[in-house]
């Protein structure tokens, strides 16, 4: 059963537009679909007696709240961070909308909640390149490759992976980030090709830059243009698109140095 | 004629200089200060045996000899 806060807990119009807008800046930069992000705010919202309108553009989210039958309303606009996609942060500040939703968790309490959440997004590096590495081992199974290729891939990918985190750790641009991991990963990944060893060298060559594809970002542009976020939806999916531009120079630049004919 | 074999040289061999000199970087940074690569110890360094009395207990005991 859903209860609503108390009266004596419920914040201002003012203090509750400030808390959702940085709660929706940085659920967006976590990676949410704009959907997810209404449904949250007006899930909060509705917690402790207001009304929410969302109005989120590419890079700011601009939010009204109001109660209804009454002249308290607020609005506020947050710049939507440039962080790395996180499901923990979205499956947890999503948690939160539950709790405040089931009168589970005060305001204040929410407030200090979303900030842990948000300050300890911590992820051990080496776990995340070891899994990385493996997965994209597995794509390499999955179409086709023996099990020469998927070490290679593995690898290949274990590299290019260490580079991204090395090269975005000291601020080098993403977009050309992905070049530098494509090529990289790309060369590594012909290593197959150029010793002759294996029996499925092409596959190896074609999936060691996999891990590099920006598919949440393609799948929440999709998802915005179903629910007529059709400027997100763009937005997104021309972010996406560059990124993927940029990871195909870098794969036909290896290719090409490579001396492979794939094409 | 070789330059797949060049490329590949050069992108392993940055790999595998990275490699040492992250997990050097990371060590130092973990240990907090810098060891140095060569450098002269005590004796009780070099020929500490586990079991032996620590300089702590050794003091102590000159302590001990002291008030006697």
């Amino acid at each position: 059963m859903k209860t609503t806060t108390s009266d004596s807990a419920r914040p201002s119009a003012g203090e509750l537009s400030l808390f959702l807008s940085q709660y929706s800046a940085r659920l967006l930069g976590a990676g949410a679909t704009c959907i997810r992000l209404e449904k949250n705010a007006a899930r909060i919202a509705k917690a402790y007696g207001k009304e929410a309108e969302i109005s989120i553009m590419p890079r700011h989210v601009h939010l009204s709240v109001w109660a209804p039958g009454s002249t308290d309303t607020a609005a506020s606009i947050a710049a939507i961070g440039h962080t790395a996609i996180s499901f923990r942060i979205n499956t947890k500040l999503s948690e939160l909308s539950w709790e405040i939703a089931d009168g589970k968790v005060d305001f204040a309490t929410a407030a200090k909640r979303f900030d842990r959440i948000v300050r300890d997004d911590r992820r051990d590096p080496r776990t995340v390149l070891f899994l990385v590495a493996l997965a994209n081992a597995s794509f390499c199974r999955l179409f086709g490759g023996d099990f020469i290729a998927m070490t290679t891939v593995c690898l290949a990918t274990a590299a290019g992976y260490h580079l991204k985190l090395l090269l975005l750790g000291r601020g080098v641009d993403i977009r050309l980030t992905v070049l530098v991991c494509a090529f990289a990963s790309a060369v590594l990944g012909a290593t197959d090709t150029l010793f002759s060893i294996g029996e499925t060298p092409s596959v190896a060559s074609g999936t060691s830059v996999l891990y590099l594809v920006p598919g949440i970002p393609f799948l929440n542009s999709f998802s915005d243009l179903l629910y007529r976020h059709y400027l997100c939806a763009f937005s997104r999916f021309v972010d996406a698109l560059v990124l993927t531009c940029s990871l195909s120079i870098g794969l036909c630049a290896g290719m090409l140095l490579m001396n492979i004919r794939m094409f | 004629m070789n330059t797949p074999l060049i490329t590949w040289g050069c992108i392993v061999a940055l790999f595998a200089c990275m490699l040492p000199a992250r997990l050097i970087a990371a060590n130092r940074s973990r240990t907090g200060h810098r060891p140095p690569l060569i450098g002269f110890g005590s004796e009780r360094e070099a020929f500490f045996i586990p079991g032996d009395p620590t300089s702590r207990q050794t003091k102590e005991y000159e302590d001990e000899d002291d008030d006697l």
